[in-house]
């Protein structure tokens, strides 16, 4: 079967406590968006960094559309959950900098910029700097500035997590529409089970080292994998 | 505001000097023999000679302190282990006031402006390094993950990353080494100059000019509150996203 994402024999962590060991995993490209879920702690940001090519893994190899992870790549931009926006560029800049990496002229750098802000609905905050900006709408321009650069993939640390209830669902539909405009393919990281279930058709559940499994979005609730991930949420939130 | 309160500061200053000058005797001359001193030396055109000297030692030797630690910084981006292997050599030179190298200065250079901007140029080049360093190592890690994960080269990670984000730590050493710039000439041209308000300062003292003296000595008050405000003035400009 042909797969978008390819994770093989992968190891990553001390040797004493490792996090990943000889880990196997293949996505076909029925699945457009992956889940990461897995209780706090447990290693899914660290599997996310590793397929982002920000760590190295101490063996195996990760393959994102065929390519092997060497490194960050414009193919597989992360979304960060503090939105990480660079404080120093506004809004637009923000968005523009995938573009001049890429090279673009200006002329079509501004018209892929007017656009993406004009979807995002931040035309009116073109000109502010991150710190003008509320939760929301530096998490759209995180997005915006993923998105710009046209990727194969975008990868997601639990990118509405810091977004109140309201903001956080109609980010989340335009998240998910642009994802499927675009054709686009995205690695989310989420410790909330119901909002992988909205965004993920496919979902990679870490329980502990050895303990990892794949499954889809039809077998979700037949191995009681929504009820686990919710009572161990509650008992970690104490309620 | 901020203009109020420094006027404010300056008032007190004169208030305290026409205050204080009846019971100081030769220390302190009466403020209006000063004022008289000021308009004669302005008239004479000394005190502009002497100031463009001494600024323009300041400039030039900044100027170099600031090239050499912006060379040395770019090494410092890709070879993050530089900064530690000169520190033992720099932390031996450092603490040594830079009026004791006006000796070596002058038998290197001679009399002149080069002893001059030898000796500012040494002086600026500490905290001008130290802030870039500081910068340097205060870049967000995050920050140049976000950028590679956008396809961001090398030349970009310098321009739109490092360089904006250690601007802050850049500016405060810069100020910190033009302060200590304007401390440094005064120094050298007293010990090896022809020119400039450190060697006025010397020959009014010698000659018992004591108004004179003090317009040349609040003269580099006011450069040195000048430049100041002008470089935080352009700090606040470029780093206008911290607010």
């Amino acid at each position: 079967m042909d797969s978008w994402l390819k994770i093989e024999n992968l190891s990553f962590g001390h040797n004493a406590n490792p996090l990943f060991s000889e880990l196997n995993i293949s996505v076909s490209r029925s699945f457009s968006i992956v889940g990461i879920l897995g209780p706090s702690g447990i290693g899914k940001t660290s599997l996310l960094s590793l397929i982002a090519g920000f760590t190295t893994a101490s063996t195996g190899k990760i393959c994102v559309h065929g390519k092997i992870v060497k490194g960050p790549s414009s193919h597989r931009p992360v979304v960060f959950q503090d939105h990480n926006l660079f404080p120093w560029k506004n809004v637009s800049k923000n968005i523009e900098l995938g573009l001049r990496a890429k090279k673009w002229n200006k002329v079509d750098r501004r018209e892929k910029v007017d656009n993406l802000l004009n979807a995002m609905g931040l035309t009116e905050c073109a000109r502010k700097y991150p710190y003008e900006l509320s939760g929301g709408m530096q998490q759209r321009v995180g997005l915006a500035r993923a998105m710009a650069v046209t990727p194969q993939c975008i990868l997601m640390d639990e990118p509405f997590s810091a977004l109140d209830d309201s903001t956080r669902v109609s980010v989340r539909e335009y998240f998910k529409s642009t994802l499927e405009k675009n054709q686009t393919n995205a690695i989310i990281v989420t410790h909330d089970p119901d909002e992988a279930v909205k965004l993920c058709d496919y979902f990679i559940v870490i329980k502990g080292v050895g303990d990892i499994f794949t499954v889809e979005k039809e077998n979700i609730d037949a191995v009681g994998l929504r009820e686990e991930l919710a009572h161990s949420s509650a008992m970690k939130n104490g309620t | 505001m901020k203009l109020l309160r420094s006027l404010t500061g300056l008032m007190i200053l004169f208030l305290a000097w026409v205050l204080v000058e009846p019971t100081a005797g030769v220390l302190l001359p009466p403020l209006k023999e000063v004022i008289a001193s000021l308009a004669d030396l302005a008239q004479r055109g000394w005190l502009i000679d002497d100031v463009l000297a001494s600024l323009y030692r300041v400039v030039v030797g900044v100027c170099l302190s600031f090239l050499l630690a912006s060379f040395m910084g770019f090494i410092a981006v890709y070879w993050k282990t530089f900064p530690d292997y000169i520190a033992g050599g720099f932390e031996i030179i450092r603490p040594v006031p830079p009026i004791a190298w006006v000796p070596l200065a002058l038998i290197a250079f001679g009399v002149g402006d080069k002893p001059a901007i030898a000796i500012v140029a040494l002086g600026a080049f500490f905290p001008i390094w130290l802030g870039m360093v500081q910068g340097i190592r205060n870049v967000n890690p995050s920050h140049l993950h976000a950028a590679a994960s956008l396809g961001c080269t090398r030349r970009l990670l310098l321009t739109d990353i490092i360089i904006p984000s250690a601007l802050p730590d850049i500016a405060h050493g810069l100020r910190l080494g033009v302060g200590l710039a304007w401390f440094c000439v005064v120094a050298a041209e007293m010990m090896g100059a022809a020119s400039g308000l450190g060697y006025g300062i010397q020959l009014f003292s010698q000659n018992l000019e004591i108004s004179r003296m003090y317009v040349y000595l609040l003269a580099i008050g006011l450069l040195g509150y000048l430049s100041n405000v002008l470089l935080e003035s352009v700090a606040d400009y470029l780093n206008g996203w911290r607010s």
